[in-house]
């Protein structure tokens, strides 16, 4: 829904008989269907009022919105109202992009510095922004399958790599490489002896040194001599088992 | 491996499919068509060099036939070679589509739109072979993607499916005729299943006699094969509805299993993997943003953790990460020698400009266990 296409989440959830996932949706339907049936009109009144009516926090959007409406009237030679219009602009952008729009009211209509703002890719683009906050959900799911995109070619090069050494690339429970994400948002902590992610069957122990190893290495380390001593293995320390203390990530 | 060959199976193998269809059938039916033509000639030649000597009239029926013969071929040609050169046409457009949109040559908002419309496609394809046609239309017409996936072969399908869940057997088998020799080379049981159902349905109307003529008209090559099934089935008509056979093969749930089959079947003959792409790529990006630590709505901003996305992350493996990272429990900045990692008694971990922050005369308080930690017993981690 959050790409604009309400009408398409309607038929299926009728094919699929999921009832009631929508009614939020359909109460405000009717006013969001003129407000975006306009704006893909190439009016963006409604939308402005809309959304400075219900989401007065996205200044860039409104700006956005007023800015390519500017543009549409200069396109239709209204430059009154486009000249009205703009004067919503000087509190919602900077001023070097305020002194370029209102530039475009003196300069000829086929003046092409202003087509990429105005390109109908960019109004595409608009819409899904607008979709977005009308409709409440940045739906997550692009992300998730754009990240996929680049995962699944990555793990078949790594199959066909392996396909003569192992049968299974998945042998852990982790991915067999790494997956670059925009931000990671937990901290993750990676056993320098083992190599696997500490969890919480397994969590991180630090070692009276001050370094960090998994329990199972800690285990490891200290099974080999009696009274549970154990050397770390980066600085020649030697402690306890007993003296590390859980790390809580 | 290129994205493009890891990815689009599905915008591609159909085409490709179909053409390979088209051409297998043209070449027959220009074969059969060749032996016509061979055939009037012959006549023709009979009768034009026989000893006595003929009349025009004799000949100008013949004559006609042949040329009629070779003007049908005509067409045939003509026909079959537009049909291929869609198809062919079509398999460019979408390479070069394809093409554009990994190397490189788009501008920023291109790639964007391009980006958008890979992620819908993969929707669309998903869409479709779950079945839920009507939605995938309406995407198709609203995103103008529709001449990028194949539609019309999934409205076929859904034809069948719904004839079979309306228990009949008849579009089925119409479409296995259509797809008779890809399904041989693919050695496909899937006719004797459907045949199957047939017999069974007549001997549940008690219909045992045309039952039996069924088998023997359909099911010979199985029968002489001693396929333990079709023993079965034989031994349901001899003995009945009553009997324990009949019981046996007999299942409330076939026409949903043979629904099952027939999809499973139909995605073969396309060579198109078991699980959808969109599928692939949803599970193994959520897997990239999984890690041990994310549970329903521990962090906001976390994909993982949103409630949806892990109730369908439970069986998924974590993201494989080689260097450790460790964020402050405070402000959720990333840790490093500019900001060492401390970690107090609690055994929580913070950053040493939020320990400045949270430091209470001679003690740190943790926000999360709300302990007291003397600076003295302030550990720092290093980690590797």
């Amino acid at each position: 829904m959050s790409t604009g296409h309400p009408e398409i989440a309607e038929t299926y959830v009728q094919e699929c008989n999921l009832h009631g996932r929508l009614d939020e949706y359909t109460a405000i339907k009717d006013t969001v269907g003129k407000v975006i049936e306009s704006f893909r009109q190439h009016n963006t009144i409604p939308a402005i009022n809309y959304i400075e009516l219900n989401a007065p926090q996205e200044k860039r959007l409104i700006f956005d919105l007023v800015r390519h409406q500017v543009l549409e009237l200069i396109k239709q030679g209204k430059k009154l109202e486009a000249l009205t219009l703009s004067r919503k602009l000087s509190g919602l952008g900077s001023d070097g992009e305020v002194a370029q729009i209102m530039g475009a009211l003196f300069t000829k209509a086929d003046d092409t510095r202003f087509n990429e703002i105005s390109s109908p890719l960019a109004w595409q683009q608009l819409e899904s922004r607008l979709s977005e906050v009308i409709f409440k959900c940045k739906s997550i799911l692009p992300q998730i399958l754009e990240t996929g995109c680049q995962a699944v070619p990555a793990l078949l090069n790594l199959r066909s790599v392996m396909a003569p050494r192992q049968d299974q690339i998945f042998s852990s429970d982790e991915l067999p490489i790494e997956i670059p994400i925009e931000k990671r948002y937990h901290s993750t902590f990676t056993c320098p002896i083992l190599r696997v992610q500490t969890t919480e069957r397994n969590p991180p122990y630090r070692l009276r040194c001050g370094h960090v190893i998994s329990k199972d290495a800690l285990e490891k380390l200290a099974s080999n001599s009696r009274h549970s001593l154990l050397k770390c293995p980066y600085c020649p320390d030697e402690s306890s088992k007993d003296q590390a203390l859980r790390v809580f990530l | 491996m290129d994205s493009n060959a890891a990815l689009e199976y599905q915008t591609f193998k159909i085409p490709y499919e179909t053409l390979n269809k088209q051409f297998r059938e043209t070449q027959k039916s220009l074969g059969r068509q060749r032996a016509r033509i061979q055939d009037a000639k012959n006549l023709l030649d009979t009768k034009l060099t026989a000893e006595k000597p003929i009349t025009l009239d004799e000949v100008a029926a013949p004559l006609a036939e042949f040329k009629n013969r070779v003007s049908m071929m005509d067409s045939l040609i003509e026909k079959a070679y537009e049909e291929q050169a869609d198809g062919l046409h079509d398999l460019q457009h979408r390479a070069h589509y394809l093409h554009t949109g990994v190397d490189g040559s788009l501008t920023s908002i291109e790639q964007w739109m391009w980006d958008k419309e890979r992620v819908d496609r993969l929707v669309l394809q998903h869409l479709l072979r779950c079945g839920h046609l009507e939605t995938a239309r309406a995407f198709a017409e609203k995103t103008g993607l529709g001449r990028l996936c194949d539609i019309s072969i999934f409205e076929k399908a859904d034809l069948v499916e719904k004839s079979l869940l309306n228990g009949q057997t008849g579009p089925c088998l119409e479409w296995l005729h259509e797809h008779r020799s890809r399904l041989r080379r693919l050695t496909s049981t899937f006719e004797t299943e459907i045949r199957s159902h047939d017999v069974m349905e007549l001997v549940r109307e008690g219909r045992r006699l045309e039952a039996l003529k069924y088998v023997r008209r359909f099911l010979a090559q199985s029968l002489q094969e001693g396929n333990e099934k079709i023993r079965k089935l034989m031994a349901a008509i001899a003995c009945g509805v009553e009997s324990k056979a009949f019981r046996e093969l007999d299942s409330p749930k076939g026409w949903e299993e043979l629904v099952r089959l027939f999809r499973m079947e139909n995605a073969r003959i396309y060579q198109l993997p078991e699980q959808s792409i969109f599928s692939a790529c949803l599970q193994t990006g959520i897997c990239a943003h999984k890690t041990p630590s994310c549970a329903p709505n521990a962090n906001p901003n976390c994909i993982a953790c949103d409630t949806t996305v892990h109730t369908l992350a439970a069986d998924l493996p974590f993201a494989n990460v080689s260097n450790s990272k460790l964020l402050c429990g405070l402000t959720g900045e990333p840790l490093d020698e500019k900001n060492v990692p401390m970690m107090l008694e609690s055994g929580r971990v913070y950053g040493e400009k939020a320990v400045l922050q949270l430091r209470e005369g001679d003690y740190i308080r943790c926000p999360r266990t709300n302990t007291k930690t003397h600076v003295k017993q302030l550990a720092r981690l290093f980690i590797l």
